[in-house]
Formats: structure tokens, C-alpha cells, sequence
């Protein structure tokens, strides 16, 4: 199933919520059952209702530090060499928070401050791994603000 | 030949957009008159960049898996050699690359890319564009598919806008330059493919 048509049905979803409309949400959960991609969509849009029934949107988002983005690259299969692996190392103890906005001069700054030189390779994986951490959180705060939405749209009806 | 269906206002702005949210000064990139330094510019954005052998759709799913997102790819064979592919949510975004492609073609790629990322990378989740390698020719867009136009449309305005197209251009209107030289010679100043730079080259109308 392509993306515009997961889209498509999600809105549906969140419509269906919004109406009170079981018929479709039956519908839409029984075409879920054989389809794992709407099925997965469904679930993150209903994770997010739940959030919202339980307060929890709105909490502070997830802040991400270059720690956690050099756990991920020693957990990766990338193989590096004794300099790069002592830039791992270095990053796993920094404990400062990554901006949301993260770009490759961000992370050439951050080399700057901690005196990293080199490891070029580092420095690209590190912002492939910290770009789709970010992408991956944002995706489903983005699920569950969509889900949210049709909830607090349903209670006004 | 001209594009049809295409809002070249809103595509320039979102150029300009591009290069200024960048920290740069689009105006004085043109009048340098040399290659666009799109390295430098990508480097502004949250964007990355990821160069992959033999990049195809089932390629990019596994490395997306790898890095923890289950991605719904665009319908198609998986095996469909790509040139470019962009999975972002607006905010951000991953531009893959084939690296097997040569530099001018990557270039152009990673262009286009950037074009479905400034307008069109808004999804929910997630926004993916393929562009199959056999049928790369550069600037000759799949046209049942508007965003590819517009991508292509958005590579071009970035990589040839018109304001450095026009000593070409202009030379081989006036005869004074041969169409092969006029290729070669834009070709090799913007870094871009002859192929491009011959598309470019007969789209001029003259400066608008």
C-alpha cells in the first residue's frame, strides 16, 4: 500500500473517530488484518487517542543528547578504525542536548567544541542515526497530535 | 519545450527559500556565475545525505529498518534501480543517492531530492519519490506524476537558473557559439550533466 493511500485511510480513521462511525473503523481494522502498513498506521493513531485519554500529550518531547546518538553507532555494524572509535567514544560521554533542528554545520560544531579532528565518517553517520531517531519520535508525536485532534474534535460534538 | 502545469513562481521561491534558510545570498551565487555549491548548502539543512551502491527501493527500506523505521515505499518492483529517494516528515529528512551514478547526475539527484523536501515534505509520516535509473533521463521527468515535474522543474532553477544560463545561451542564439560547445561549455562550468545543460540550453526564451 503506498503513502497517499495509508494517508487516506488514516484520515478516515481519525474521521470515523471524529463521527462515531463503527461501521468504518470495523472497515477499516478488518482491511488492517491484511495489511501490516495500515495496520501499523492504525495502531500509531491509536496510541496517540490513548495518549490523550491519559493526559500524556503535551508532556515535554523527548530530548535527544549526542550520548544517545553514539550508543546507537556502537551498536551499528559499522566498522571503524582506533581514531574514529575514540570520537565514539568521546560523544558517548557528552551529555549536551542536540537541537531539533539538526544540520551537518551543527555537527561540525559540536566536532569544534569537543576538539574532535577529523573522523569524517563519524560525523555523517552520526547525523543519519540522529536524523532518523528524530524522525522516528516526530513521527509518532505527529500520530499522536493527528489522534489527538479528532479526539478533542469528537468531544465537541 | 516548455513544461506544462508548472508554478514557476512558487519553484523559484522555494529555490530562494533554499538557498537564504542556508545563510547564503542566492543573488550572489548567480551573479558568481559558478556552480551552485550545493555541499555547502545542503549543510545548512536538516537534511542527510546517504550514498548507497545499487540504491533501490528494497535498499532503502532495509536501511531505514536498520535505523528503526518501518517505512511504507511507494508501490512498484523493489528491485527498481533508483537514482535518488527522499523519506522525511517536514522537519527533516534522509536524501538517498545512487553512488554508482556519475557526480553530475548525483548533483542533479540530490536536487531534486531537495525540491520534494521544500515542497513537497509535509506527509504525516512520511514522503518517498523514486526515480528509476533507467529511465534517468535528467530533466525529462515522469509526467503523470506532477511532484516529479515539479521536482525537476525545482533541480533546475537551482542548479541553471536562467541569470547563468544566458552567457551560453545567449552566445548560441547569436551563432557565435556552436550548440555542441554551448553544452560542453555549460555543462562543465555548472556541473551538471550535457544532458541537462542541452534541455536548459532549449528551454531559453531569453531572460524573463
Amino acid at each position: 500500500m503506498n503513502i497517499d493511500r495509508l494517508d487516506q485511510l488514516g484520515m478516515c480513521f481519525i474521521e470515523a473517530h471524529e463521527s462515531g462511525d463503527l461501521e468504518t473503523m470495523a472497515q477499516l481494522w478488518g482491511m488492517a488484518a491484511a495489511d501490516s502498513a495500515l495496520n501499523n498506521r492504525l495502531m500509531h493513531l491509536e496510541s496517540g487517542l490513548m495518549l490523550e485519554l491519559d493526559g500524556a500529550i503535551g508532556a515535554e518531547p523527548i530530548r535527544l543528547t549526542a550520548a544517545d546518538i553514539a550508543e546507537k553507532l556502537r551498536l551499528s555494524e559499522t566498522r571503524y578504525n582506533v581514531e574514529e572509535r575514540a570520537v565514539v567514544d568521546r560523544l558517548a560521554q557528552c551529555e549536551e542536548t542536540l537541537p531539533e533542528t539538526l544540520t551537518m554545520r551543527v555537527v561540525r560544531g559540536l566536532w569544534e567544541q569537543l576538539g574532535l579532528n577529523g573522523a569524517e565518517k563519524v560525523a555523517r553517520d552520526f547525523l543519519e542515526q540522529a536524523s532518523a531517531l528524530m524522525l522516528r519520535l516526530g513521527a509518532d508525536q505527529q500520530g499522536a497530535l493527528m489522534a489527538a485532534r479528532a479526539v478533542r474534535r469528537a468531544r465537541k460534538d | 519545450m516548455d513544461i506544462p502545469f508548472l508554478d514557476l513562481i512558487r519553484i523559484r521561491s522555494a529555490v530562494e527559500t533554499f538557498v537564504t534558510r542556508a545563510g547564503a545570498d542566492w543573488s550572489a551565487i548567480k551573479r558568481a556565475g559558478k556552480a551552485v555549491p550545493l555541499g555547502d548548502l545542503l549543510d545548512g539543512h536538516p537534511l542527510c545525505l546517504v550514498e548507497v551502491k545499487n540504491l533501490t527501493p528494497q535498499a532503502v527500506a532495509l536501511r531505514l529498518q536498520h535505523r528503526g523505521i518501518d517505512a511504507a515505499l511507494p508501490a512498484g518492483n523493489p528491485r527498481q534501480p533508483l537514482a535518488g529517494f527522499v523519506y522525511g516528515d517536514g522537519l527533516r529528512a534522509l536524501i538517498f543517492l545512487n553512488r554508482d551514478d556519475p557526480f553530475a547526475r548525483r548533483r542533479f539527484s540530490l536536487a531534486h531530492e531537495i525540491g520534494h523536501f521544500m515542497m513537497h515534505g509535509g506527509g504525516a509520516l512520511a514522503r518517498a519519490t523514486a526515480q528509476p535509473a533507467k529511465k534517468q533521463m535528467e530533466y525529462n521527468p515522469d509526467r503523470d506524476d506532477p511532484r516529479e515535474i515539479e521536482a525537476h522543474a525545482f533541480a533546475a532553477e537551482l542548479l541553471m537558473p536562467w541569470e547563468m544560463v544566458v552567457h551560453e545561451a545567449a552566445a548560441l542564439r547569436a551563432g557565435t557559439l556552436g550548440p555542441q560547445r554551448a553544452i560542453l561549455a555549460l555543462a562543465a562550468r555548472l556541473q551538471v550533466s550535457r544532458q541537462a545543460a542541452a534541455r536548459r540550453l532549449a528551454e531559453w526564451r531569453g531572460v524573463d
